[in-house]
C-alpha cells in the first residue's frame, strides 16, 4: 500500500511527447530501411591492430601485386594488414556471437529471412499476422558518455549492441482483400542514457489499409498517424496487436531475433569483405 | 482532456481498454475529467526503483503518484490559470505486486481499479499520515468506489480500509 505523496510533479507533457513522436508519412519501402543512424560497433580490438600494422609501405604500393604471390591483381601491402585486420575482428566477433542460429521467437511464429530484412508468420483462426523489419541502421546511436579512465577496460565501457528495428505488422483477414498495416517503433532514447523515460516499449506511428493484390505501397490510401490520435482509439489498436501476440513480450524476443540477425549480417559481411579484398 | 497509459512491463499481461474504461468512470466520478492524467504500469523491479528514489523504501510497492499539483487540500479540486496546468500528474502501478497480492477470488482488473482509486485519491491532496487524514482519504475512497459499483455491478472496497 502506497501512502505517497511527492514532491517532484512529472508532467504528463513530457510523457505524451514521449509516447507519440511525429512521424512523417512514409512508404512501406521506407519504413523497412529506416534512416541511418550513426552506427558505433566497437573495433576496439581493431584499433589496437590498425595502430600496429606496419605504415610504411601502404601509401607507396600502387602497383599490381606487390605482396609477393605473383598473382599480377592489385594486391599491396595495405590489402594484406586489412586482411589480418578482418581475421581478428571476425574471430573476435564471433567469440561474443550470442546465437548460432537465429532464436525463435514463441508464439507460432514462422521466421523467413532474405537477406537483411525478415519476416514472421502467424495464422490465427483465418487472419495472417506477419510482422517484416529489416535490420540495416537498425542499432540506435550509444550515447557518447565519458572516456575510459586510464587503467580501466575498453570492453567494461562499451554497451551491448541492440538492434529494435521499426517493424511493420500486417494483419489480413479470412478473405485476403486488404491487409490493415501497421508500423510500429521502438523509443529512440540513445542507450546509455540514465534519463528516466516513460516510454512504452513500442508504439504504433502509423495505421493504413493496404490491398494485398498490390506489390507496391500506395501512397493514395489513407494513412492514420498516431502523433494526433485520440488515445482510446490508440489503445484499442494495442490490445489489436496484443490480441494478435503482437505485445510487449513479442517485442522483446523481436529486438532479441534482430540483434543476432543483425550480429549474424555483421559477420558475413566481414567475411565477404575479407574474400573481397584477397580475391584477384 | 487526456487520459494516457502506458505499460513498461512484460510480466502481467495487461489489456489496456478495460482498464481505461474504468479509470474513465472513475475520473468521471471524481469530476477531474478536465485533467490530464497518465497510468503507468510497471513491474516489481521498476516500482522498487521508484520506491527507493522517493521514498527512500527499497521495496517493491502497489501504486505511487506524483501530484502535478503539490499542497492541494484533502479533496481540493485544482484550479488552474494556465491551460496547461490542467493535469492531475501520474500513477504508477506496480501491476506485477498487485498481480501477486491478487487474491484467487479477485478480478484482477477490479484490483487495479481498486489500487488506481487511491492513486487518484493521493493526486487530489489526500493521504493517511495520521488517522484522521485517512478517515477523510477512506470515507472519499469508499464513495468513489460505491458509486462505481452502482454503475458497474461490481463490490469493490477502498484499499485503505483497514489502515488505523
Amino acid at each position: 500500500m502506497l501512502p505517497f505523496r511527492c514532491c517532484v510533479p512529472r508532467a504528463l507533457g513530457s510523457a505524451v511527447s514521449g509516447l507519440r513522436p511525429a512521424a512523417p508519412s512514409q512508404q512501406l519501402r521506407q519504413l523497412l530501411q529506416p534512416a541511418p543512424r550513426l552506427f558505433a560497433r566497437p573495433f576496439g580490438l581493431l584499433s589496437v591492430r590498425a595502430g600496429s600494422a606496419r605504415r610504411t609501405s601502404l601509401l607507396g604500393q600502387r602497383g599490381p601485386c606487390a605482396c609477393g604471390c605473383g598473382c599480377g591483381a592489385l594486391h599491396t601491402e595495405g590489402d594484406k594488414a586489412f586482411v589480418e585486420f578482418l581475421s581478428d575482428e571476425i574471430k573476435e566477433e564471433k567469440k561474443i556471437q550470442k546465437h548460432k542460429s537465429l532464436p525463435k521467437v514463441s508464439g507460432g511464429w514462422e521466421l523467413e529471412v532474405k537477406g537483411t530484412e525478415a519476416k514472421l508468420v502467424r495464422k490465427v483462426a483465418g487472419e495472417k499476422i506477419t510482422v517484416t523489419f529489416n535490420i540495416n541502421n537498425s542499432i540506435p546511436p550509444t550515447f557518447d558518455g565519458e572516456e575510459p579512465s586510464q587503467g580501466q577496460k575498453v570492453e567494461e565501457q562499451e554497451p551491448e549492441l541492440t538492434s529494435t528495428p521499426n517493424f511493420v505488422v500486417e494483419v489480413t483477414k479470412s478473405d485476403g482483400k486488404k491487409a490493415l498495416v501497421l508500423d510500429c517503433h521502438y523509443p529512440e532514447d540513445e542507450v546509455g542514457q540514465e534519463e528516466e523515460e516513460e516510454n512504452d516499449i513500442f508504439s504504433i506511428r502509423e495505421v493504413s489499409f493496404q490491398s494485398t493484390d498490390e506489390s507496391d505501397w500506395n501512397d493514395t490510401k489513407y494513412t492514420l498517424n498516431t502523433d494526433s490520435l485520440d488515445w482510446a482509439l490508440y489503445d484499442h489498436l494495442m490490445d489489436f496487436l496484443a490480441d494478435r501476440g503482437v505485445d510487449n513480450t513479442f517485442a522483446d524476443e523481436l529486438v532479441e531475433l534482430s540483434t543476432a540477425l543483425e550480429h549474424q549480417e555483421y559477420i558475413a559481411f566481414l567475411e565477404d569483405l575479407k574474400s573481397f579484398v584477397k580475391s584477384q | 482532456m487526456s487520459l494516457v497509459l502506458k505499460n513498461l512491463q512484460r510480466v502481467v499481461r495487461i489489456r489496456r481498454v478495460p482498464l481505461r474504461k474504468k479509470i474513465e468512470i472513475l475520473r468521471s466520478i471524481l469530476g477531474v475529467q478536465k485533467f490530464d492524467l497518465g497510468v503507468i504500469c510497471v513491474d516489481n523491479k521498476n516500482i522498487q526503483h521508484i520506491n527507493r528514489i522517493y521514498r527512500e523504501k527499497n521495496v517493491p510497492t502497489d501504486v505511487l503518484s506524483f501530484p502535478f499539483h503539490e499542497n492541494l487540500k484533502a479533496g481540493e479540486i485544482p484550479q488552474p490559470d494556465f491551460p496547461d496546468d490542467y493535469n492531475l500528474g501520474d500513477i504508477f502501478l506496480g501491476v506485477e505486486y498487485i498481480f501477486q497480492q491478487c487474491k484467487e477470488n479477485e478480478d484482477y482488473y477490479d484490483i487495479l481499479t481498486v489500487t488506481a482509486t487511491h492513486g487518484l485519491c493521493h493526486l487530489l491532496g489526500f493521504t493517511h499520515d495520521t488517522e484522521t487524514e485517512w478517515q477523510k482519504m477512506f470515507q472519499k475512497e469508499k464513495q468513489v468506489l460505491e458509486e462505481l459499483n452502482r454503475h458497474t455491478g461490481t463490490r469493490l472496497q477502498p484499499l485503505s480500509r483497514g489502515l488505523f
